[in-house]
């Protein structure tokens, strides 16, 4: 139990670095702004308590908006996307059964990959609309906030399956 | 009572929810709304080490680029020196004396973190209150315009760059005698900015030199913005939309110069009592 939280710990820690020093510092394009620190949510075991994931979205926001200079952005949209994956895991994955067989997250494994591109597609556009809005911060620039949000979720959902295959847990 | 106390206990998780999703909107309304800094102080001076410390890594790669800026900028500083002006007429001669007040002042900084992916980027430099950086001062580098210093630490500053939602600054053409309209930037290209409210008749150019006015008391006169890139006319609306290719590559940024305005203190006594005068 204990290595597990220092195991997510480290993954946080990782993932945020990765963040701000890889991800942010490369020029993907006008429109794509990808945001794949979101990973540790979605690698959050099911039986893990519903408040702790609230936190731990907090905090993964706090800390990158603490280092990049963004004012709460990360954290309200990181706060956000913990508790709409609360409900949509609940709409979605039948936990009692995904437990039984031996998954603590959702992985392609499965279900398939349609699935589980579906699912987390989802969840990354909700968190990256949020995130948008609150950058620009205007009503009048919603299309130009929406073509961003399309663009980077899917930039961000390849992101997600490289940082899959790496941890090479099927 | 009672109810209330049990439907907060039933209701736990929203709640719990609202009170974060609270406190992190809460920072994004003061940046939106009142313009202060919070929590940019807070984290600033531990992890500005690490910063620098990567940074100093990254300045090798960004050299070249400097160096082709400062060797212009020492070009242009050759060719306007008083040694190269010969009085062809004996009638006309130039006195060179310590008369005038010295107006602006340049302290170099050091870019040690920068940001073009948001659409309120900051830009953070390595000298603060202890060098004498105060608020509002302009930052400039070699080629041209970089923004306002928009929060100072003890050895650190925050900077307002030209590609930040709340930055506008006013533009002149001096071959045109063009003063009107500002420079923003909408948030999409980071070499492009734009100028707004410039009516259909002025005669605009692509290819033309923006300059600082000599109007705004933010920045030194004559320090480039940019090139004009496109000038668009639109059926619908009065103004042209004029895209601006910008003097700065703010993805190579590496030094700045801070500039200390010694007239500030007496501009903004004036702009005082003009606000006075306005008080309806």
């Amino acid at each position: 139990m204990f290595l597990d939280i220092l195991r997510y710990i480290f993954i946080g820690l990782l993932l945020v670095l990765l963040q701000f020093y890889l991800v942010q510092e490369v020029n993907f394009g006008t429109w794509i702004k990808p945001l794949p620190y979101i990973y540790l949510l979605f690698i959050l075991p099911f039986q893990s308590n519903k408040f702790l994931s609230l936190f731990i979205g907090f905090a993964l926001g706090f800390f990158l908006d603490a280092i990049s200079d963004t004012y709460g952005m990360h954290a309200a949209a990181g706060v956000s996307l913990a508790f709409i994956k609360h409900y949509v895991d609940k709409g979605l994955i039948d936990i009692d059964a995904i437990q039984l067989q031996g998954y603590s997250y959702l992985t392609p494994g499965w279900k398939g990959f349609r699935f589980y591109a579906v699912y987390t597609l989802l969840l990354i556009f909700i968190h990256h609309f949020i995130f948008f809005s609150l950058d620009y911060f205007k009503l009048s620039s919603f299309f130009l906030i929406m073509a961003v949000s399309i663009f980077s979720t899917i930039v961000s959902f390849l992101f997600i399956l490289l940082f899959l295959s790496v941890s090479g847990r099927r | 009572m009672q109810f209330l106390f049990r439907l907060l206990r039933n209701n736990l998780f929203p709640v719990t929810f609202i009170l974060l999703l609270g406190i992190s909107l809460a920072q994004v309304l003061r940046f939106n709304l009142y313009q202060e800094s919070f929590y940019f102080n807070s984290s600033k001076n531990i992890l500005n080490t690490t910063a620098r410390l990567q940074n100093s890594v990254g300045a090798y790669f960004k050299l070249s680029d400097e160096n082709k800026a400062l060797v212009a900028q020492n070009q242009q500083l050759l060719n306007s020196g008083f040694q190269n002006v010969m009085p062809t007429d004996t009638n006309i001669f130039v006195v060179k004396d310590s008369n005038g007040a010295k107006r602006y002042e340049y302290q170099v900084a050091h870019v040690i973190k920068s940001n073009t992916r948001l659409r309120n980027n900051f830009i953070t430099i390595d000298k603060g209150s202890n060098n004498g950086i105060k608020k509002g001062m302009a930052v400039i580098s070699p080629v041209g315009i970089v923004g306002l210093v928009f929060d100072v630490t003890e050895n650190f500053s925050l900077v307002l760059p030209v590609l930040n939602s709340k930055f506008v600054t006013t533009p002149m053409i001096p071959e045109i005698g063009f003063r009107e309209g500002s420079v923003t930037w909408n948030g999409l290209d980071p070499d492009l900015a734009q100028l707004n409210y410039v009516n259909k008749f002025e005669n605009l150019k692509p290819g033309m030199k923006i300059l600082t006015s000599n109007y705004s008391i933010k920045f030194p006169p004559g320090v480039p913005i940019g090139t004009i890139k496109t000038v668009k006319k639109k059926a619908t609306s009065s103004f042209y939309e004029i895209n601006i290719k910008l003097a700065v590559d703010f993805k190579k940024i590496g030094y700045v110069f801070v500039v200390k305005d010694n007239f500030r203190a007496q501009l903004d006594t004036l702009q005082v009592q003009e606000d006075q005068l306005n008080v309806p």
